[in-house]
């Protein structure tokens, strides 16, 4: 019978419910309709349920549907796109526009006094490096990265790269903003905590519902950290059509006339939108805002800068890292019909060689302002109404076109340089207030932007081998080995839901460590200790990088100079635990992959190399697996073990019934006969498990040794590596060990072996020391 | 052939009020700064497709080739840009493409200035960004066909 009472003709449908109900089986609860479910109360309580235990970004539903969404960091966050196209994200960051949205950086602002900021922050930066307090950041022109370390933790106990700014035109009370990774950024707010000694403000949480997301944090000596999480949004713009997008979605207000005009406006349009009407107030910021004379020059200034900006051609033409703050009109006035590719006609180039004075200030900074700012952020069906009103459809000029309706927000933007002369990679970060995200968002999209997500993120910083960017970690910090694990038993896990028959056997390849990088183990083996550190002296990169490159072009250098760069490489170190951050370019064929090895080659390959053009590697010989005859056995005696259970169960199962036939009366013993069926069964399912797990163990088993795991030793790990576009070679990023590196120099060896984890193959590689 | 320079339109409007740009390259000591490059001020129009950018990396045959397959897919013209050291390269691109088809086809050379800045980023905390303004010379050849033969060219 079914449990679903409408397919029974209409006359049995009741008695069947009543039989239903009263077997305690409960009618199933109906699905509601499509349409219920899609009514605009009922959707939006779905989606608050939904938000319940991570944060959605604002243009989250916008995402969803395109793209491939994924948890991480206690947000849900678009992950790569749902069209199959992997290299046009790379050609719209080369040649055209490529957009993403990257609102899940926490800015962190801390006031206080200067001193105290710069002394406090210092100590957690490399103080041979650029660090928080450098000059060139200090008037707030240009934004920095840095590496941040646990308090005077230098070289050891690094967190990971943050970027930064500080709030320009103030005195002795600054403010700095930190914008940090989700990845880690627990560790960096509880390394703030502890060495500021902040403590949590407690009346913080009754102030009002906005600032529910970020909390406060004061201590004695008058400083003050608030965690804005949600109250900004950053979107990030790779490629040379960058300026043109942004330049053409976006519109300066006029705000010298308005503000002549405002006793006026405010007297005429007392007929204007009800719907407005009520925020009024809070919509003409701009008007006490700008009665400053000081921040009426920097506006002029800023208009001045933006016609400059749009006769740029790439972002790379600006000054490096600058900050550039602009007020702008609501975006969604000035759409187009279409989607259209903004072009220009460039007559004309002007040349912002340093960062104009005055030009970042921004009423971004000021808390109320942002409040007042995102409450005005009006629905786009308000706009769509009033404007709907008018006689002639979509021209500029009808009466609610005008500034005092469009909403100004202050915005801030930020370039990041690129590399070399061609400005690959370079952009600018674009910061708003929020509840902003969807209208600009939008006004962008209309502009033909391509749009990145979490996996551009990633591989943009390996096209332009940028290695300070945060979502690199380096293998020392906590955040990369909370990535590591979890890959780790992502792999893992993937690899065992193959058949046996279809699975890597990777003792035969002779890698022990096939879906992680055994940094501990690898250090233990070269250098004695576990602990491990990368190096990050500039100096001492340096020096490595020397004498790695004269011992590649050792025909051309004299022998004697050779020999004393390669004594003192060897004297420079007092400790030989670091990891040394190399890039490996494949010479011949193939490229590197996660998790490969970097090997130490041996003489004859070496003489191989000199004497064959063609040769592109050795090959690993196969090792033996001592393992593979106890799984064959191990495998048969389960099977038969299991075989021997389910006779049993299917024994038992007879002689109850026959018994039970037999002794009707005696209820008692069958009671007896159907614990030891559930027995048995249990004995079977314990013996799968354990024998799943054996087997996992016999398939992977626990790594132990990795420098002479297989032929050829192992210097290191990559831990990015592809075919690069930019180079249209494989390229890839690892460390290798300190003690490996010297005895590659002491060697005179040209190249390294790399070898991916699925393959016997080697390749032969150019190694670089990166800075 | 016409031998034009053209000096780019540019125009300062941010006048530098740091004492920052009269530094001599040579008077740095480029140890204490990195050197970030910016994208030269190229004022020419570009067009699509028809711009070839020579560079000293890239294989002068694979260049060769390029301009080739532009000309033989039926393209009436071909400009082959060439900026400081790669100006040489260029030149020889051009007349190497015009040996090759016998002739055939013409060269339009302009010269012009295009300016570069180079921003010297400072390694310690105390020292402030230079700025470092220069010019350096470029050539523009516009390559095109003087008859419409189909491909007549050297085959190799």
């Amino acid at each position: 019978m079914s449990h679903n009472a409408k397919r029974l003709p209409r006359r049995l449908q009741e008695a069947h419910l009543n039989q239903m109900t009263k077997s305690g089986l409960p009618p199933k609860i109906k699905r509601s309709s499509r349409r219920h479910r899609r009514r605009p109360r009922n959707l939006l309580a779905e989606y608050i349920r939904r938000q319940r235990n991570k944060i959605w970004l604002e243009t989250h539903i916008w995402h969803a549907k395109r793209f491939h969404m994924i948890e991480k960091w206690g947000y849900r966050i678009a992950s790569y796109a749902n069209d199959k196209c992997f290299k046009a994200n790379y050609r719209a960051m080369a040649k055209h526009c490529l957009m993403q949205d990257i609102s899940y950086y926490t800015c962190v602002e801390i006031n206080g006094h200067q001193e105290i900021l710069k002394e406090t922050l210092k100590s957690h930066c490399n103080p041979f490096e650029l660090t928080f307090a450098a000059k060139i950041f200090m008037e707030g022109t240009r934004e920095g990265t840095v590496m941040f370390f646990k308090k005077n933790g230098y070289p050891q106990f690094p967190i990971g790269h943050v970027h930064f700014l500080w709030r320009p035109n103030q005195s002795d009370l600054r403010t700095i903003w930190i914008w940090v990774h989700p990845s880690f950024l627990d560790d960096f707010v509880a390394e703030i905590i502890s060495s500021f000694e902040f403590k949590r403000n407690e009346h913080c949480a009754t102030t009002s519902n906005q600032t529910l997301e970020s909390c406060l944090y004061i201590n004695e000596k008058d400083c003050k950290m608030t965690i804005h999480k949600n109250t900004f949004n950053r979107f990030r713009f790779y490629g040379p059509l960058t300026i043109n997008v942004l330049t053409n979605a976006l519109q300066l207000p006029n705000i010298n006339k308005t503000i002549n005009l405002n006793l006026n406006t405010t007297q005429l349009d007392n007929n204007q939108i009800d719907c407005k009407k009520d925020h009024n107030s809070d919509k003409s910021w701009h008007i006490e805002y700008y009665d400053n004379q000081e921040n009426i020059e920097s506006l002029k200034i800023q208009k001045q800068l933006w016609q400059a900006l749009k006769t740029l051609q790439s972002p790379s033409q600006l000054p490096p890292n600058v900050i550039l703050g602009f007020t702008v009109l609501d975006p969604r006035f000035h759409l187009p019909d279409k989607r259209t590719k903004p072009r220009k006609e460039i007559h004309m180039t002007e040349i912002i060689s340093v960062p104009p004075t005055n030009a970042n200030s921004s009423p971004l900074w000021e808390q109320k302002i942002r409040g007042k700012v995102s409450k005005t952020c009006v629905t786009t069906s308000a706009i769509n109404k009033i404007r709907s009103q008018c006689l002639v459809p979509g021209l500029n000029n009808d009466k609610h076109f005008n500034e005092e309706i469009m909403a100004k927000i202050p915005i801030l933007l930020i370039q990041k340089p690129g590399i070399g002369n061609t400005g690959l990679g370079s952009g600018i970060d674009v910061i708003l207030p929020s509840n902003w995200a969807m209208s600009f968002w939008l006004a962008f999209i209309f502009r033909s932007v391509k749009v990145g997500a979490l996996r551009e993120s990633k591989s943009i910083a390996f096209e332009c081998e940028n290695m300070q960017s945060p979502d690199i970690n380096d293998p020392d910090t906590p955040a990369y080995a909370r990535e590591a694990l979890n890959t780790k038993l992502e792999l893992r896990e993937k690899y065992f839901h193959y058949p046996p028959n279809r699975r890597v056997n990777f003792i035969k390849f002779g890698i022990t460590s096939p879906f992680s990088c055994e940094w501990n183990i690898l250090m233990k083996e070269w250098a004695n200790t576990e602990q491990f550190f990368v190096l990050r002296n500039r100096k001492l990169i340096n020096l490595l990088r020397k004498s790695l490159v004269q011992e590649n072009n050792s025909k051309r250098c004299n022998k004697s100079n050779n020999h004393v760069s390669s004594l003192s490489v060897q004297n420079a170190f007092e400790d030989k635990n670091y990891l040394i951050h190399v890039k490996v370019d494949i010479i011949r064929k193939g490229y590197p992959k996660r998790f490969a090895i970097i090997c130490m080659p041996i003489n004859e390959d070496v003489e191989n190399f000199r004497v064959n053009r063609s040769w592109s590697g050795p090959v690993e010989k196969l090792n033996i697996d001592p393992n593979e005859s106890i799984r064959k056995i191990s495998r048969k005696n389960h099977l038969a073990l299991l075989k021997r259970l389910k006779k049993q169960r299917t024994h038992h199962r007879k002689t109850l019934i026959n018994k039970l036939s037999k002794m009707l009366s005696k209820d008692f013993q069958n009671f007896n006969y159907e614990n030891k069926l559930k027995n048995l069964l249990e004995i079977s399912r314990g013996a799968i498990s354990k024998q799943s797990q054996k087997m996992s163990q016999l398939y992977l088993p626990e790594c132990v040794k990795v420098r002479n795991s297989c032929n050829r030793e192992i210097m290191g790990y990559i831990t990015m590596g592809d075919f690069c576009f930019t180079k249209a070679k494989g390229i890839g990023f690892g460390y290798v060990t300190l003690n490996s590196l010297i005895e590659l120099i002491d060697k005179k060896c040209p190249f390294v072996l790399i070898r991916n984890i699925q393959t016997r193959q080697y390749r032969i590689a150019r190694l670089e020391v990166v800075t | 052939m016409a031998d034009v320079h053209e000096c780019s339109k540019l125009k300062v409007s941010f006048p530098e009020d740091r004492n920052a740009p009269t530094v001599k390259r040579k008077k740095l000591l480029f140890s204490n700064y990195n050197i970030r490059k910016r994208q030269p001020f190229d004022t020419r129009k570009k067009r699509k497709n028809k711009d070839i950018y020579v560079t000293n990396k890239t294989n002068f045959k694979a260049q060769l080739r390029i301009c080739e397959k532009d000309l033989n897919n039926g393209a009436s013209e071909v400009i082959i840009h060439g900026l400081g050291a790669a100006v040489e390269r260029a030149c020889r691109l051009a007349l190497q493409l015009r040996e090759n088809h016998y002739n055939t086809i013409e060269l339009d050379i302009k010269t012009s200035t295009v300016p570069i800045i180079d921003d010297l980023e400072p390694v310690d905390d105390n020292a402030d960004y230079v700025t470092i303004n220069r010019n350096n010379s470029a050539v523009h050849i516009r390559v095109f066909r003087k008859f419409s033969l189909g491909t007549l060219k050297y085959q190799e």
